[in-house]
C-alpha cells in the first residue's frame, strides 16, 4: 500500500521534472504538450489523493481540472495559433540551457525554503515542489518575450499553487475551486483576446513592441 | 437583502447588452441609482457599530464603509458615464456595441468589487478580487489607441500573477486552520478570526508576506505599483475614478482583513505595522521621484494613487489612531481622486489630448470643469476643510514618535508632490499653451453636478470630522478593524 506521503513525493517530483523540462521549450507546441502533461499529472494527484483519502469532492477537483487545463484551455490555445497563423517559434531573453540552470537552481532554493519553515516531512516535499512550480513559472514570465509564452508561465504558476492547496489541505471547499477554475478560463479568454488585437495591430506577439509606456 | 444588491449589479450588465439604444443609458442610470441607494439603506445602521451575518454575507462596520463607498462612486460614475459615453458616440470614437459593452463590464466590475468586501468567505474574496481584473482588463484596453495593448497586457499578468502568490498565502492560512482545528476548518473569516489565536504564528507570518505582496500588487504599492499608472491612464476617465478610488481600497481591505488574522496569532500588532510602514513608505517615495518629470496629467493623478495608498498604508500601521486616520484618508481620498478624473475627462474629451504640453486655459472655456478640478487639487493636497488634512496631520503627529526616519522620508515626498502638482496643474488650469488651437465653451452638464456632489460631501465630511459625531462614527468604524 503506498503511502501518502509517497504520492505526494511522486508527483510533486514528476510535475517538477516537467516543469523544468517546459522551461526551456521554444516551439509553441511542445511548450503546450508539456503543460498537457503537467496539467494531467495535477489531475492525476487529486484522484490519487481522493481515492487514497475516501474523499469524493476530489475526485469532482480532478475531473474539472482534466477538463480545463488538459484538454480545453490547451485545445483552445493551439486552435487560435493555428487559424491566425501565429508564429511558432516562441522569444526569450535567455538561451534554453541557461533557463535550466536558472531553473534548477530555483528549485534548489525552493526546496531549501520549505525546509527551513514547515518541519512535517511529507508537507516539505509538497511545499518545496509547489514553491519550484511557482518560481519556474515565475521564470517563464519574465524571461519570455512573446505573449503566448509568457501566459504558459502564468498557467505553471497557477498549477503550482493548485498543488500547493491539494497537498497542503486536500483542497479547498469545492465552490471555491470552481471559482478559482472559472476566474482562469476567463483570464485565457482575455488573454486570447490581446492577443489577436497584438496580431492584428502588430502582426507579432513578441512583446518588444509593448514598450510604449515608459516615465 | 445584500443578494437584491448584487441582482441589480446583475441586471444592470443585462440591460446595458440587451436594450434598444434609446433605453441603455435611462436603464443603467436607474439601476445604478437603486443600487445605490439600497446599498445606502443597508450599511448606514451599521456604520455606527453594527454588523449583519446572513448565508454567505458578512458586514462589519469597516465593511459596510466600503461598501458604501463603492456604492456611491459606482453612481457618480456611471451618472458620468453618460454624457462621457455619448460624446465619444456621437464623435464617432466608438460606436453602440461599444457602448454597451462598456456599460456591461462596468458593472461586471461594481459586481465583482462589492462582492470582495461582502463575502465572509477568503476564498471567495479572492476569486472576487480576481474577478475585479478580469473584468477591467477590456476597460484598459477600450479604445483602439496607442499604449492601451500594453496597458491591458501589464495589467492582467502584473495583477494576476500578484493575486496568485494572494492565494498561497490564503492556502497557507488554510492549512494553519487545519492544523490547529483539525475537525472542521472552514475559511470563513469569522471562523478563523475566532481560533486565530491558535494558528501557528511562523506559518501565519509567511502567509502575510505572500498576501502583502500579491494584493499589495493590486492595492498599488511600490515597488508592485508598474501597472498602475498606465492602466488608469489608458481607461476611460470615470472607469479611472473607479479604480484609483475604490479597486485599490477594495484590495487594501483584503490585506487586513488577513493582518487581524496575524497579528491575533502572532499576539501583538507589531510585526505586521512595521511591514505596512515600510511599504508605505516606498509608495510615497516612488510617486515623488515620478510625479516632477511627468508630461501628462491622467498619469500625475495615477502616481498620486499610489501615494494616497501609500499613505492609507502607513496609517492602518499606526495603531488604534492610524485606523481611525487611515479611513478617513480613504474616504477623502476615493472621493478627491474620483472628481479629479472626472474632471480629467472632460478636458480629455475637449482638448484631445493628456499631455500638459497640448493643454492650457481650461479655466477659460471651461470654468465649471477647472473651478471643480481646482478645488479637488486643494483637497487632494490636504488644505482644510479637506478631510485628508485631519489624516495626514494625524499621520505626522503619529510617524514623528514612533518612527522618526519615515516621518522625515513622508513629509519629503509630500513636499515634491505637492510642488509637482503646483508645477503642472496651475499651468494647465491658467496660461495659455503655444500653438493650442480654440477649444469650445463648455455648457454645464451632469458631469459637473456629480462633481460639485462630490465636492460637497469632501467639505461636509472635513467638517463632520470636527464634531463629536463625527470622531464617534469613524472611530466606531475603525474599532471594528481589529
Amino acid at each position: 500500500m503506498i503511502s501518502v506521503f509517497a504520492a505526494t513525493a511522486a508527483f510533486g517530483a514528476m510535475m517538477v521534472v516537467v516543469a523544468l523540462i517546459l522551461i526551456s521549450r521554444m516551439r509553441f507546441s511542445s511548450l503546450i504538450a508539456m503543460f498537457r502533461l503537467l496539467s494531467l499529472l495535477l489531475a492525476g494527484f487529486a484522484f490519487m489523493l481522493g481515492w487514497m483519502e475516501g474523499e469524493r469532492p476530489l475526485f469532482a477537483v480532478g475531473a474539472l481540472v482534466l477538463i480545463v487545463k488538459v484538454l480545453l484551455i490547451p485545445e483552445f490555445l493551439t486552435r487560435i495559433a493555428k487559424k491566425y497563423n501565429i508564429n511558432l517559434r516562441l522569444q526569450s531573453y535567455v538561451r534554453p540551457t541557461t533557463a535550466t540552470f536558472g531553473g534548477l537552481a530555483i528549485v534548489a532554493l525552493s526546496f531549501l525554503a520549505a525546509w527551513r519553515f514547515i518541519q512535517e516531512p511529507s508537507d516539505v516535499v509538497a511545499l518545496g515542489a509547489s514553491l519550484s512550480l511557482v518560481m519556474l513559472g515565475m521564470l517563464l514570465l519574465l524571461t519570455r518575450t512573446d505573449m503566448f509564452g509568457q501566459a504558459v508561465g502564468f498557467l505553471v504558476t497557477e498549477n503550482g499553487i493548485f498543488l500547493l492547496g491539494l497537498a497542503m489541505t486536500g483542497g479547498m471547499p469545492f465552490f471555491v475551486e470552481i471559482g478559482i477554475l472559472f476566474d482562469l478560463c476567463v483570464f485565457v479568454t482575455l488573454i486570447i483576446l490581446l492577443v489577436l488585437r497584438a496580431q492584428a495591430e502588430q502582426g507579432s506577439l513578441a512583446t518588444e513592441y509593448l514598450r510604449e509606456l515608459v516615465d | 437583502m445584500i443578494t437584491a444588491l448584487f441582482l441589480i449589479g446583475s441586471l444592470s450588465a443585462i440591460a446595458a447588452l440587451t436594450l434598444p439604444k434609446r433605453a441603455l443609458f435611462p436603464a443603467v442610470s436607474t439601476l445604478s441609482t437603486a443600487l445605490f441607494a439600497l446599498a445606502a439603506y443597508i450599511t448606514l445602521p451599521l456604520l455606527a457599530g453594527g454588523t449583519l451575518q446572513s448565508g454567505v454575507w458578512y458586514l462589519d462596520p469597516f465593511a459596510a464603509l466600503l461598501l458604501l463607498i463603492i456604492a456611491f462612486l459606482q453612481w457618480s460614475a456611471t451618472l458620468v458615464s453618460v454624457p462621457f459615453i455619448s460624446t465619444e458616440l456621437h464623435e464617432g470614437t466608438i460606436d453602440v456595441a461599444h457602448a454597451r459593452r462598456y456599460f456591461a463590464l462596468l458593472s461586471a466590475f461594481i459586481f465583482s468589487m462589492m462582492l470582495t468586501v461582502a463575502v465572509d468567505n477568503l476564498g471567495l474574496m479572492w476569486v472576487a478580487l480576481e474577478a475585479t481584473t478580469l473584468a477591467t482588463t477590456l476597460l484598459v484596453s477600450f479604445y483602439p489607441r496607442k499604449g492601451s495593448l500594453e496597458a491591458a497586457w501589464k495589467y492582467i499578468v502584473l495583477c494576476s500573477t500578484g493575486i496568485s502568490l494572494g492565494l498561497i498565502g490564503l492556502l497557507l492560512t488554510y492549512y494553519a486552520a487545519t492544523v490547529a482545528a483539525p475537525d472542521l476548518p472552514n475559511i470563513d473569516w469569522t471562523y478563523l478570526r475566532s481560533i486565530a489565536s491558535t494558528l501557528s504564528p511562523q506559518i501565519m507570518q509567511i502567509a502575510f508576506i505572500f498576501v502583502l505582496i500579491g494584493y499589495g500588487t493590486k492595492v498599488g504599492l511600490a515597488p508592485m505599483h508598474a501597472w498602475l499608472p498606465d492602466a488608469h491612464s489608458r481607461a476611460p476617465a470615470p472607469i479611472s475614478a473607479m479604480l484609483s478610488g475604490v479597486l485599490l481600497n477594495a484590495a487594501l481591505f483584503a490585506i487586513l482583513r488577513y493582518k487581524t488574522l496575524v497579528d491575533a496569532s502572532l499576539g501583538g500588532g507589531e510585526w505586521t505595522s512595521v511591514l505596512l510602514v515600510f511599504f508605505g513608505v516606498l509608495s510615497t517615495l516612488i510617486p515623488a521621484a515620478f510625479i516632477l518629470v511627468q508630461t501628462d496629467y491622467k498619469r500625475l493623478l495615477a502616481y498620486s494613487s499610489i501615494e494616497h495608498m501609500g499613505i492609507t498604508a502607513i496609517l492602518f500601521g499606526l495603531g488604534p489612531l492610524g485606523a481611525f486616520a487611515a479611513l478617513v484618508h480613504l474616504t477623502g481620498h476615493a472621493l478627491t481622486k474620483s472628481m479629479l478624473f472626472f474632471g480629467a475627462g472632460n478636458i480629455l474629451h475637449a482638448w484631445k489630448s493628456t499631455k500638459f504640453e497640448r493643454v492650457g486655459d481650461v479655466m477659460k472655456t471651461h470654468p465649471y470643469t477647472g473651478g471643480l478640478f481646482l478645488f479637488g487639487v486643494f483637497a487632494l493636497l490636504a488644505a482644510p476643510p479637506s478631510p485628508l488634512f485631519f489624516s495626514e496631520y494625524l499621520l505626522f503627529a503619529g510617524l514623528i514618535s514612533t518612527h522618526p526616519v519615515a516621518f522625515a522620508l513622508v513629509a519629503f515626498a509630500l513636499l515634491v508632490i505637492g510642488a509637482g502638482f503646483m508645477r503642472f496643474l496651475m499651468p494647465l488650469l491658467f496660461s495659455p499653451v503655444r500653438g493650442g488651437e480654440s477649444v469650445e465653451r463648455e455648457t454645464f452638464n451632469i458631469s459637473h453636478g456629480a462633481m460639485m456632489v462630490h465636492a460637497v460631501l469632501i467639505v461636509s465630511f472635513g467638517v463632520l470630522l470636527a464634531t463629536n459625531a463625527g470622531q464617534t462614527i469613524m472611530s466606531a468604524i475603525a474599532a471594528s478593524i481589529f
